[in-house]
């Protein structure tokens, strides 16, 4: 009886723990894959760092962890960590390390046992004394992930096997890890690039505004100039009005048995001119209408321009509108150099954004006005081309052409074969880009002597064979 | 992983050592450690040197009551007077440490001979699979501590402490570096195949329970208020009336069957008992233990038989071959075998090994009858107790 008492305690207590082995092992492979996920779901790197560390707590407690790159010959560099201190630290190489990046998990029972430099895990408040190693696989990279507790001896055989029996879990999760940071990296690189693509499009703008400032000042001065003009006649003549209100006055007062107001009226009438002046102050009017007009025009033309709000427009727009909206900026830029001929022909709406199109036309009217010596050309067309189904600008002058050499590297960053001072060299770059983004291209070809011709070529929606 | 038994049953020192050396040089492998018990009756310090000379690698030899148990294929004997475990394994590591507690305390030698160990094992910072011990009976709490201020509580220890024929305090160690009577001795084990391991005790919990209101390190003063020596022998009936006075006041074989069961407590499972064994009443009525004890104790009367003690071993070496993983099968077991217990048996002792060898299918076995056996329950704790059985398996 006792015997069967003994056996029988015996197996329960065996049972029981082969059980709760199994148990703690498939909670810990649920508590794995859970991690996995949330790894993968992760939005920010801190909350990547927080689940991947977390992830790694399920199968393995630990106070701190980190991992360690092996990219140098004879040193290892901490990338991830739960403590930022020990993100940068570098690690000499050493047989354990050596060991470890070999594949084989090594648990060290006391830091202190170890004669390499641990400074920066003695200066953490967490107090680590055992150390678990284990090698992990990043896309065929041996790293190690440490795992640091303040038990001496906490990590023993049992946990080098635990960790070895999930290898292959802890691999595909740093590699989720790694592939997570590279899409957030990516993410972050793309922001940076369209920031700095932002801020040239402005650099550029205002460099064409610049440009433009002398002649659109010109443009708004005459109208303003002559709408003074006409205020001072207006106000010069006033007092010929006003006498003629108070004859008239006079006469609405007075009795009708009394001739005299409506004489004097008449006489004023006929000696001030009234008929003339009436005559000119209709036309003067006009004529300051016209002129404020065209000064509302320019302004609201400039305000279009320089507008930058960030945002993207990404609606159909009419090609023509759009470059007929920034010719009130280069004509008097041009006007004195060239002559701009205009063959806009109406062409089908495309998609995107018209400031944006409005500010590659600027810069290419621009350069074309530079190009050209007296009594020169500027020729702008738009046609559609059925064929390929997209629409095509022109902006051809008959300037002094570029060399081919030149052409090669028209369209680089800070290329330019103006003297320095009056051009970035960005400007062709920025506006390729610019066509780019609108789904089309940027052409050009040109000959030397007989001038240059800018092609851009728009997709019309519903064709993306640009 | 290679390991062997090697046996020498009984004979002269110096036809020991020839029958020793002969099996040593047929090996066919240098092991990488040897593990050796012998009977107290013989020099430690004639086989050390022969051991020196014939082996290139760390050893530890200690002296085990009445000779050793050893079973290698068909050879085998409950009692030998040299057991040689033998093991090669290449792919491991392994080192031995020794230190005086003469010299210092024992919680100090304890922790000077595992640094020892650990630097000798080439792995000087690594946890080892398992620390196997050989402690001088007395101080074995105090050891286990040492130990544990260098590599915490939960790297196994296991072990048991030396132990000679009349408990005469003649129990010997020795290992490649020196031998002595108050070395504690430690292998670390850094191997490279799988180990099971099983620490249990063949007694049975009775319904009698008591606390201890005194107690001085290992003498039990008092149980309930009363002499802990006339309460024990209420409690078991009157099973050492005739040692409560005289000269003779050993009670080591009145009280090998009942001793004094102190429960673990084990998650999920029956609790575990670690048992101490009175070994004599004291002039002041009090009872001397193996093991240290507290006030507030709660202890439980302990029974157990001789049948139960012989099938016993069986089971621990199962049960330690169970933990190992599903793909790794037995190539080799260690086993300490409470010399108390040992004796309790008598010429059952062989019945036991017949259970053993039944369970193993004639792999090696090298047992030790031990005065104080340590080891880990299912909670993962290193522990000292008495009357324990342990086994550590070695896996493919």
């Amino acid at each position: 009886m006792k015997e069967d008492y003994e056996a029988l305690l015996e197996k329960f207590n065996l049972l029981n723990r082969l059980k709760k082995q199994a148990e703690q092992a498939e909670q810990q492979q649920t508590q794995l894959l859970q991690g996995i996920r949330e790894v993968l779901e992760a939005n920010t790197t801190d909350e990547l760092y927080t689940s991947m560390f977390e992830m790694f707590r399920a199968i393995l407690p630990y106070q701190e962890s980190f991992v360690l790159e092996h990219k140098e010959a004879n040193s290892l560099r901490c990338t991830l960590a739960t403590q930022n201190a020990l993100i940068g630290s570098i690690w000499q190489m050493n047989p354990l390390f050596e060991k470890v990046l070999a594949g084989k998990a090594s648990a060290v029972i006391n830091k202190r046992l170890m004669k390499i430099d641990t400074s920066v895990l003695d200066s953490l408040e967490s107090n680590v004394s055992a150390l678990l190693l284990c090698p992990l696989t990043v896309r065929n990279n041996n790293e190690i992930i440490v795992f640091g507790h303040p038990e001496a001896g906490f990590y023993t055989q049992e946990s080098v096997a635990t960790f070895s029996h999930f290898q292959a879990y802890t691999d595909q999760a740093l590699l989720s890890v790694q592939a997570k940071l590279m899409a957030m990296e990516s993410a972050q690189l793309r922001e940076a690039k369209e920031n700095a693509e932002r801020s040239l499009l402005r650099s550029e703008k205002m460099a064409a505004i610049g440009l433009l400032a002398s002649g659109v000042a010109h443009e708004i001065n005459n109208p303003v100039g002559f709408v003074k003009a006409n205020m001072d006649f207006v106000q010069n003549e006033w007092p010929v009005l006003q006498k003629l209100v108070e004859l008239t006055k006079s006469l609405s007062e007075s009795s009708s048995a009394t001739k005299e107001p409506l004489e004097a009226l008449i006489s004023y009438y006929q000696d001030s001119e009234i008929d003339w002046m009436m005559e000119e102050f209709t036309s003067v009017f006009k004529e300051s209408a016209d002129g404020l007009s065209r000064v509302e025009n320019i302004v609201k033309s400039l305000k279009s321009f320089v507008h930058e709000d960030g945002s993207i427009e990404l609606n159909e727009f009419d090609v023509v509108e759009s470059i007929n909206d920034v010719l009130i900026l280069v004509k008097p830029e041009i006007k004195l150099k060239a002559e701009l001929v205009l063959n806009l022909n109406p062409v089908p709406k495309v998609k995107g954004d018209k400031r944006k199109l409005g500010q590659v036309i600027v810069n290419l009217v621009v350069n074309a006005s530079q190009a050209v010596n007296e009594n020169g050309l500027i020729t702008l067309t738009t046609t559609h081309d059925e064929q390929n189904n997209c629409v095509v600008i022109t902006v051809e002058d008959n300037g002094s052409g570029i060399e081919e050499d030149a052409l090669d590297n028209l369209f680089t960053p800070f290329y330019t074969t103006k003297t320095v001072g009056e051009g970035t060299g960005l400007g062709l770059y920025i506006s390729q880009s610019i066509v780019e983004a609108l789904g089309g291209s940027l052409q050009v070809s040109s000959e030397v002597g007989k001038g240059t011709i800018f092609t851009i070529l728009l997709q019309i929606e519903g064709d993306e064979s640009l | 992983m290679k390991i062997n038994a090697i046996t020498v049953e009984h004979g002269t020192t110096e036809a020991i050592i020839a029958d020793m050396s002969n099996q040593l040089q047929s090996l066919g492998y240098t092991p990488s450690l040897v593990i050796g018990y012998f009977n107290t009756e013989h020099s430690v310090n004639a086989l050390r040197e022969t051991l020196v000379n014939l082996v290139d690698c760390p050893f530890m030899l200690t002296s085990s009551c009445s000779g050793a148990l050893g079973s290698d294929g068909d050879k085998y004997a409950s009692k030998n007077d040299l057991v040689l475990f033998c093991l090669e394994d290449s792919e491991g590591h392994y080192g031995v440490g020794v230190a005086s507690i003469g010299k210092s305390d024992p919680q100090q030698a304890a922790q000077q001979a595992l640094l020892n160990a650990l630097e000798n094992s080439g792995l000087e910072y690594e946890s080892p699979a398992l620390i196997w011990c050989a402690l001088p009976p007395g101080e074995e709490e105090a050891i286990l501590a040492g130990f544990a201020d260098i590599a915490g509580s939960k790297i196994p220890v296991f072990g048991g402490s030396g132990a000679d024929n009349d408990i005469s305090g003649n129990w010997q160690f020795a290992s490649r570096e020196q031998s002595g009577s108050d070395l504690v001795m430690v292998s670390v084990l850094h191997t490279s195949k799988p180990l099971g391991m099983s620490y249990s005790s063949g007694y049975k919990p009775s319904d009698k329970t008591c606390k201890v209101t005194e107690a001085h390190g290992r003498e039990l003063t008092s149980i309930n208020g009363q002499s802990a020596a006339d309460y024990y022998d209420a409690l078991t009936g009157g099973s050492i009336s005739a040692k409560l006075e005289g000269d003779d006041r050993s009670v080591l074989a009145e009280t090998t069957l009942s001793p004094l069961g102190h429960e673990v407590s084990i998650s999920h499972g029956v609790p575990e008992y670690l048992l101490s064994h009175p070994s004599d009443v004291t002039e002041q009525g009090g009872l001397s233990l193996f093991t240290e004890v507290s006030a507030d104790t709660e202890f439980t009367l302990m029974e157990g038989s001789v049948e139960s003690l012989a099938v016993r071993a069986e089971k621990v070496v199962a049960n330690a071959i169970e933990l190992l993983p599903i793909s790794s099968e037995p190539v080799g077991v260690l086993m300490i075998y409470c010399a108390g217990c040992m004796l309790a048996i008598g010429d059952e002792v062989d019945t036991m090994l017949g259970h053993v060898r039944k369970g193993i299918d004639g792999i090696p076995v090298v047992a030790a009858y031990t005065f104080g056996e340590q080891g880990q329950f299912l909670d993962k704790q290193n522990r000292h107790g008495n009357l324990m059985i342990s086994a550590v398996v070695f896996g493919s």
